[in-house]
């Protein structure tokens, strides 16, 4: 067969490439202060001195984007980061241990994801307060069991496998067979849980925000613009635009990437 | 002399859970007072038909079995284990250097660059060569990879190696030449075996003395020219006759 271009890995890396470099070139330096109000600009149509135009304080929108975009890419990080390593951590004893504490674990896993996740988010952030820590403990926590139950089904099926067998043979204690033995046999599949997982946190962080429990004003966040530009979807199309934009090409980088990846793996 | 593993007397026993809270537990035995030992330098054969107790016999030496009675006595350290399917025995995202060397780390404290030379020059006995260190286990054929688990379970110098159908999910000429190793290696290593095999050509060419199992229990127990020319049991017959 003729080995065709992957051409979602190269879109995916370019789109993600590119708001990675306009991220962290934020966390830096932004045309503007994304919180400075300038009354004599409100309004403005995006133009070269305002690539996507100010909003209804006068605000540059695109240095909020960037803003927003840096504190969403920061937190999607935090809470797949959370979530990832406590799922390895119990899906791999679940899976490789099994037993009571498995059959537990895994049914308190089961009933979390039973909850719509962002009704738990809420009533977390409503006791625990606003803020991005809570935010990113609140989404961390319900991330855990999508990990854990990819790491948990992957280290029950390798348990039986003759290599582990051999590998109990030569002596092997449980923590290496399960982090040097089997946990780089589940990197293809938790490589693609943590691309769709981090879409998750992006989309769930910005709609939290766009509820008004996200990141608080004046701080920009995706969401929150998002919830603000409905005002002025007529009179200042371009606020919401840029904004909703700014989520797609985050969202669609990654999925692209992941999907990329995904046919790598197969080929 | 004194024997590498006596088992005497053994029974083990299966339980068959119903659901995971218990419930109904049926405790069904699938040893019946089995008794045999192997001798160092000797390969013992184990045959029998699938469900005759062969693998739970190769789990009780190994010590993988916790319901049982009688006694296991092992005179020399952990045997190691070369099983059936070569595709499942060697794991899939490391390199043969790292698997071979794993043994090594756990069971020696060999420095780094031993541990690499004793690699190589297993590979080398092996019949693969050192440049087969950086390869996956799936770009070798059946074959070769289980010239990898031979090595990985001997690169230990264990005194008993327990070979579950070793050669049978390999094509013919392959086989000949992995018995031809796995004879190899006993003379070099002064290794003994217990050899399973459903394949009694197979056992032939191999074995020195002979286990038959059926249900359970052992119904014959000879060296292998006089199982092969004066079978006394009914079942051993009746293997004989299917093998021809």
């Amino acid at each position: 067969m003729k080995k065709r271009a992957n051409v979602f890995l190269w879109a995916g890396g370019i789109i993600s490439g590119l708001m990675l470099c306009i991220i962290i070139l934020g966390y830096f330096w932004t045309p503007y202060d994304p919180t400075a109000m300038d009354p004599k600009a409100k309004f403005c149509a995006p133009c070269l001195s305002h690539l996507l135009g100010t909003d209804n304080f006068g605000r540059d929108i695109f240095s909020r984007v960037v803003d927003g975009a840096g504190t969403s890419f920061f937190i999607a990080l935090c809470v797949v980061a959370i979530g990832c390593l406590a799922g390895i951590l119990i899906g791999s004893l679940c899976g490789y241990y099994g037993g009571l504490p498995d059959l537990i674990l895994t049914r308190v896993c089961d009933s979390i994801t039973a909850f719509p996740a962002f009704l738990l988010a809420l009533v977390i952030v409503t006791v625990a307060g606003p803020g991005t820590e809570n935010i990113i403990l609140a989404l961390g926590i319900l991330f855990i069991p999508s990990f854990a139950r990819i790491v948990r089904s992957e280290f029950a099926r390798c348990r039986e496998l003759n290599y582990i067998k051999s590998a109990r043979l030569m002596g092997a204690g449980g923590a290496r067979i399960m982090f040097r033995h089997i946990l780089p046999n589940t990197f293809p599949v938790l490589l693609s849980a943590v691309t769709i997982g981090f879409n998750n946190a992006v989309l769930s962080e910005a709609s939290m925000s766009f509820l008004g429990i996200g990141i608080q004003p004046p701080y920009a966040s995706l969401g929150s613009m998002l919830s603000d530009s409905q005002s002025f979807l007529h009179s200042a199309p371009w606020y919401a635009l840029g904004t909703g934009g700014a989520i797609v090409l985050l969202i669609l980088g990654f999925s692209l990437l992941s999907e990329g990846l995904q046919l790598k793996g197969q080929r | 002399m004194e024997p590498i593993l006596e088992v005497k007397n053994l029974n083990a026993y299966y339980t068959e859970s119903r659901s995971l809270f218990g419930g109904r537990e049926k405790r069904r035995q699938v040893l019946h007072d089995v008794s045999f030992t192997i001798n160092p330098g000797e390969t013992l054969g184990l045959v029998g038909e699938s469900g005759s107790g062969k693998t739970t016999l190769c789990r009780a030496v190994l010590g993988m079995l916790k319901d049982y009675d009688g006694s296991i006595i092992h005179h020399s350290e952990k045997p190691q284990m070369v099983f059936q399917d070569p595709f499942s025995s060697l794991n899939p995202v490391k390199t043969v250097g790292w698997i071979l060397e794993e043994p090594l780390k756990i069971q020696t404290k060999l420095p780094k660059s031993d541990r690499k030379a004793a690699v190589n020059a297993i590979l080398t006995q092996v019949g693969l060569g050192p440049e087969y260190a950086e390869r996956l286990p799936n770009e070798l054929s059946g074959g070769q990879r289980q010239r990898v688990s031979i090595a990985s379970a001997v690169i230990t110098r264990p005194r008993l190696v327990i070979a579950d159908e070793p050669v049978s999910a390999l094509d013919v000429t392959i086989q000949a030449q992995i018995l031809h190793l796995l004879a190899d290696m006993k003379q070099k290593y002064d290794l003994s075996y217990l050899f399973i095999s459903h394949d009694l050509n197979v056992i032939y060419q191999i074995c020195d003395r002979v286990l038959v199992m059926q249900h359970g229990v052992i119904v014959e127990q000879n060296t292998v020219e006089e199982l092969f020319q004066n079978p006394q049991h009914p079942y051993t017959k009746q293997l004989l006759l299917a093998a021809e």
